[in-house]
């Protein structure tokens, strides 16, 4: 069985309207994919795709509209009551993107962890707790912790703040990670360690990862499996390897292009627009339709499905009726044709 | 590239006062722009690249002061301007785009009448050929000429952008400062707005300052590029020499501190320690304490910036190429 399922999962928020015409706004639809014990995925996209609202989800914090969420085989949406939140949480953690907001400035390091411990473990005695800070502290690599203990968060740097903010995430023994653009705030040799040390530690504690980010390199370096989501859904999901070299999905190609990669052979010339997605209405259609140079009259007026080739999936009609060793329906040459809106 | 000097930067230095002290931001630093060229400047948050993208412009106020150096564009000493001259020189010769769009555009004013003002301020001209004008840079950044009576809350954060470089156009300037344009849109505008840089660059003619934290973009795209830590400048070289034969540490750094998007997967290494402080420098090298191939001399005496190659400058004591001798 799977670490973690999505089933159809589907959020909408419910945007200020009038009184009797409420705008909605679907933020994820139709999401289904899995996990594996000890695997990372990273979920990539642009900003506004539903990254963040999917990891808002899986931490309980939104309860879906629609479908569910499984991890270790109990749905997360059904959860009920304090207690059983609590019990949750102390299995699935979230490292923040903000190292600078997430840390309480007002209390040192030393009790912004022990309150992590203490909370999920109110039955240890204040030297097992003090044990097991110092235990943290090391494993995230701030030595000696006793020094660190004593420090408030203003008196750290970035990219030690997110080790304490990784910290205090691993203090409750979680099996499951959720990290949400942890290092795009952190200069780059410094990010790059928080990412190896993320990776180790994944190793180390056998950590399941859901890896969130807009940066496809980064992604990656980190992770195992690959969806990249446009407007709420997943267009394309498959081993990572495998939708960097040969994507399937126009919007994946389109994106895999336009990241600047210095030492690549050739840079191609594409041509794309830019207007956003259809997030209100709610009518059945491909979500990358108006952008895609590839769009036929059915993309407006249908959902496309899921098409499956082994391990990979991608949303999108070119694929219908496609065999596997065919290959990509699409090539980068798609966004030399049309000139942009 | 042409190689007529159009930006002279001279021992530049800059300092904030602050609480403890002063603030070296920017010290000693040197580089030349030349016309239609492509300059990039490079670094990590504090590095000073900003400042000196406002020192050329003489933008900085307040705690800041430019305490050394020359500045000269077109052969005169930008630092020497009265106000007239200041402002003849600002947005006419040189005008600069900033990071957040959304934060440079008036939102109660059209984005016409923003265009006209930057050009009736300059020039003598009639509400209507300023009118002219407008649509004309609208569609130079390939936006429809209706959006003139637009506000700027009923544009995407790309169009904004786009609205600032028509802007930054509207004099025909012969350089424009570009301060991490792209850092807060998504790839795909990012492209399509570095790819309409370059195309106006070629019409044009106008040179570039391009400041940004993100190398693998700037690698694709400059001519030559200064790479700065601490305040000074530590490498600076063309494009090609320096994608494989970076000689500071610090760049080697750098370029390894990315992970390359489909290349071989290969686990990479930070840069461990921060930044010196810069109220109270330490004595040589600023990137001592960082740094693995460190030696003695390198604690005690700052290194010279000097020519270690073909149009190549570099700040270390013992550059990449020596090392292999040296130790």
């Amino acid at each position: 069985m799977s670490k973690i399922v999505f089933a159809d999962v589907s959020k909408i928020f419910v945007l200020k309207g009038s009184l009797f015409r409420k705008q909605k706004l679907h933020a994820v639809s139709g999401v289904s994919m899995k996990i594996e014990e000890g695997h990372t995925l990273a979920v990539v996209g642009e900003s506004g795709c539903g990254k963040t609202t999917l990891a808002r989800l899986l931490m309980g914090l939104h309860r879906p509209d629609g479908g569910s969420i499984l991890v270790d085989g109990e749905n997360v949406g059904a959860l009920k009551g304090k207690e059983a939140l609590r019990h949750f949480r102390s299995n699935v953690q979230m490292i923040f993107q903000d190292p600078f907001a997430s840390l309480n400035p007002a209390h040192d390091v030393g009790s912004i962890l022990t309150r992590a411990v203490t909370l999920h473990h109110p039955e240890l005695k204040s030297i097992q707790v003090r044990q097991q800070v110092a235990d943290l502290l090391t494993l995230v690599g701030l030595t000696p912790p006793a020094d660190f203990m004593r420090k408030h968060p203003a008196q750290l740097s970035g990219g030690q703040r997110q080790r304490i903010g990784i910290a205090r995430a691993l203090a409750v023994k979680p099996s499951v990670i959720v990290a949400d653009e942890p290092t795009s705030m952190l200069d780059v040799s410094i990010g790059i360690d928080i990412m190896n040390l993320l990776i180790d530690l994944k190793q180390k504690q056998k950590l399941t990862m859901m890896y969130i980010t807009h940066n496809l390199a980064s992604a990656r370096y980190m992770a195992d499996e690959m969806a990249v989501f446009y407007a709420g859904t997943c267009v394309e999901y498959g081993d990572i390897d495998e939708v960097v070299n040969v994507p399937y999905h126009p919007y994946t190609v389109l994106l895999l292009n336009s990241t600047p990669e210095p030492f690549r052979s050739e840079a191609a010339e594409i041509e794309a627009s830019e207007e956003g997605a259809d997030l209100i209405s709610g009518k059945p259609q491909c979500m990358f339709c108006r952008r895609c140079p590839a769009a036929v009259d059915r993309c407006f007026s249908d959902f496309p499905p899921d098409y499956t080739y082994g391990t990979r999936r991608v949303r999108c009609f070119l694929y219908e009726g496609r065999e596997e060793d065919q290959g990509p329906a699409v090539e980068v040459d798609i966004y030399r044709r049309k000139s942009y809106v | 590239m042409e190689n007529e000097c159009l930006l002279e930067v001279k021992n530049l230095s800059v300092e904030y006062t602050a609480e403890r002290g002063q603030l070296k931001a920017v010290s000693q630093v040197n580089f030349n722009i030349y016309r239609g060229e492509f300059f990039g400047l490079a670094g990590e948050s504090g590095c000073g690249k900003s400042t000196i993208a406002f020192a050329i412009l003489r933008l900085l106020k307040g705690a800041a002061a430019i305490t050394g150096g020359e500045i000269n564009f077109g052969g005169k000493n930008v630092l020497c301007f009265g106000n007239e001259e200041l402002r003849l020189f600002r947005w006419a010769k040189t005008s600069m785009v900033l990071q957040s769009a959304m934060n440079n555009l008036n939102p109660v004013v059209t984005i016409g009448s923003q265009l006209m003002d930057a050009i009736t301020a300059h020039e003598p001209v009639t509400k209507k050929a300023a009118y002219n004008r407008a649509r004309e840079l609208l569609e130079l950044v390939n936006m429809d000429a209706s959006r003139l009576d637009s506000y700027p809350h009923e544009l995407s954060g790309g169009m904004r952008q786009r609205v600032v470089i028509a802007m930054a156009m509207a004099l025909k300037p012969e350089l424009i400062v570009f301060d991490e344009p792209t850092t807060a849109l998504d790839v795909v505008v990012q492209y399509n707005i570095i790819r309409k840089i370059l195309e106006l660059k070629e019409t044009m003619g106008f040179s570039i300052l391009f400041i940004t934290h993100d190398l693998p973009l700037m690698l694709n795209m400059c001519d030559r590029i200064g790479i700065m830590y601490a305040g000074k400048m530590a490498e600076l070289s063309p494009v090609e020499t320096l994608r494989t034969g970076a000689m500071h540490p610090y760049t080697d750094g750098l370029l390894h501190a990315f992970p390359s998007l489909q290349g071989e997967k290969v686990r990479l290494s930070g840069i461990p320690g921060s930044v010196p402080d810069l109220i109270t420098p330490p004595e040589g090298c600023l990137f001592y304490e960082r740094c693995a191939w460190r030696r003695e001399v390198c604690a005690k005496e700052p290194p010279a910036f000097s020519v270690v190659g073909k149009l190549h400058w570099c700040a270390c004591h013992y550059p990449m190429m020596e090392r292999g001798n040296a130790l």
